[in-house]
């Protein structure tokens, strides 16, 4: 068993906590400081303004109890000083765990459609005709846990077609471009802006065995709309593009979507938090999309289109 | 989280603070001491942000104003009772300079306001500040 201690605390002082708490507790500190964010989670950071919850943990023996009266002892010296408002110290017993392995119970197998997404330590018994994605969780935003990633998942499950070119822009884990392989696409060419991404999404399709067929590029922000999403003058047109990223860049990207594209090719555009939806359905039908479906009114939208075939069926 | 660098572990603090959230352990541990390699023997605090579906990023952070303190006053540990003990001390262009690197970390909006913020952090240490 272990002994977890914390204190709720203001900013000004978790430094001073931390010093006590790291010299008495086991392995470190941990400091969980309220976020705030925008409505689209575009911009976050620290709220400096709420108070902070100060932890370190202690083995539940006698040499623990031990070190647990010198941080009360600490604690009650800090109050002395005035740093700022420090709340009472909270004790709990925890069990001890698999910590290295624990994790993992968060993540079940997902079954859509004929597409069934397992993490590789779980195994699982397959019908025949299922296409098995095997994807680890990790740094990279693509873990199968979200609303947007699954309802892009049913999307591609569904729409995919043997010999397509799928364009994955803002790929993270690259789930959805390891699908689009799995499920018969000839080439995927997967983006993102992250390093982290570009490297999970390389090693998940060498896990799949489609690293043969995805292309993978890291993209500059700051380059023009078209430099991000065609990268040379002989990229294959998409006969898809998977989008799952947020309003902002969908509308500031929708043009070169449209470049990148064959006619009639399909676009799955995601993220998109519900109060936005309309606006970047607009600018889709500007740039000559029809909207063919719109799942997930909750939360966050994801919007099916389809580019006209040709250039003047796109503004009749 | 204030963690050693390169050396950290599934254990508390990281399991059970990170577990809680299902962020992917053993790829933070092995993440963050690749990175603080380098720093072996000091505390590198870990800013760790986890997203909706579990993904997660981070970015290390300044050395704890209390580590900064302690190689400046050249002290090991602080008081065990700062109201009565002095272990060491600073002057004020020392405290100036961390605050300065402290900055980014601290809600501070002017570096007066950081300066008081370290200086109560010393002084619950039982670190004076002189000058």
């Amino acid at each position: 068993m272990w002994l977890e201690l914390s204190v709720t605390a203001d900013l000004a002082a978790v430094e001073a906590l931390s010093a006590l708490f790291h010299q008495h507790g086991e392995g470190g500190v941990a400091v969980d400081q309220p976020f705030y964010t925008d409505p689209e989670g575009e911009r976050y950071g620290i709220d400096f303004l709420r108070p902070a919850k100060v932890s370190t943990y202690l083995p539940d023996t006698a040499e623990g109890e031990q070190r647990r009266k010198r941080i009360e002892e600490g604690l009650w010296h800090l109050s002395a000083f005035n740093l700022a408002p420090i709340g009472e110290l909270q004790v709990r017993k925890i069990a001890e765990d698999d910590w290295a392995n624990a994790w993992k119970e968060h993540y079940q197998p997902l079954r859509i459609g004929s597409l069934l997404i397992k993490p590789t330590w779980r195994d699982v018994d397959v019908d025949p005709g299922t296409v098995v994605v095997e994807i680890d969780p990790g740094m990279a935003f693509g873990t199968g846990v979200h609303q947007t990633t699954r309802m892009c998942l049913a999307q591609v499950e569904r729409l995919v077609q043997p010999g397509w070119t799928i364009l994955d822009q803002g790929t993270g884990s690259g789930i959805l471009a390891v699908a689009a392989a799995r499920l018969g696409a000839d080439l995927v060419l997967a983006r993102d802006i992250a390093e982290v991404a570009v490297e999970a999404t390389e090693e998940n399709a060498r896990r799949n065995g489609v690293l043969d067929k995805l292309r993978i590029h890291r993209i500059d922000t700051n380059s023009t709309a078209i430099d991000q999403v065609v990268l040379s003058p002989d990229q294959p047109p998409a006969d898809m593009i998977v989008a799952n990223i947020i309003a902002n860049v969908l509308i500031k990207l929708a043009p070169a979507f449209v470049l990148a594209s064959r006619p009639g090719a399909l676009l799955v555009a995601s993220g998109i938090i519900r109060e936005r939806a309309d606006e970047v359905a607009d600018v889709l039908a500007r740039e000559g999309y029809r909207i063919e479906d719109r799942n997930g009114e909750d939360e966050r939208v994801t919007l099916l289109a389809r580019l006209a075939t040709t250039p003047s069926s796109a503004s009749s | 989280m204030q963690l050693p660098a390169g050396k950290a572990t599934p254990a508390p603090p990281v399991g059970p603070a990170l577990g809680q959230h299902g962020v992917n352990i053993m790829g933070f541990v092995k993440e963050y001491n690749e990175r603080t390699a380098s720093k072996a023997g000091s505390i590198v605090p870990v800013e760790i942000t986890v997203f909706e579906d579990r993904s997660f990023t981070f970015v290390t952070k300044t050395p704890p104003a209390s580590e900064l303190l302690k190689k400046a006053a050249g002290v090991n540990s602080g008081a065990k009772n700062p109201l009565k003990d002095k272990v060491g001390r600073i002057d004020r262009d020392k405290l100036r300079e961390i605050a300065e690197l402290k900055m980014p970390d601290l809600n501070a909006n002017d570096i007066e306001m950081a300066m008081n913020t370290i200086e109560g952090t010393a002084r619950s240490m039982g670190i004076e500040i002189v000058g």
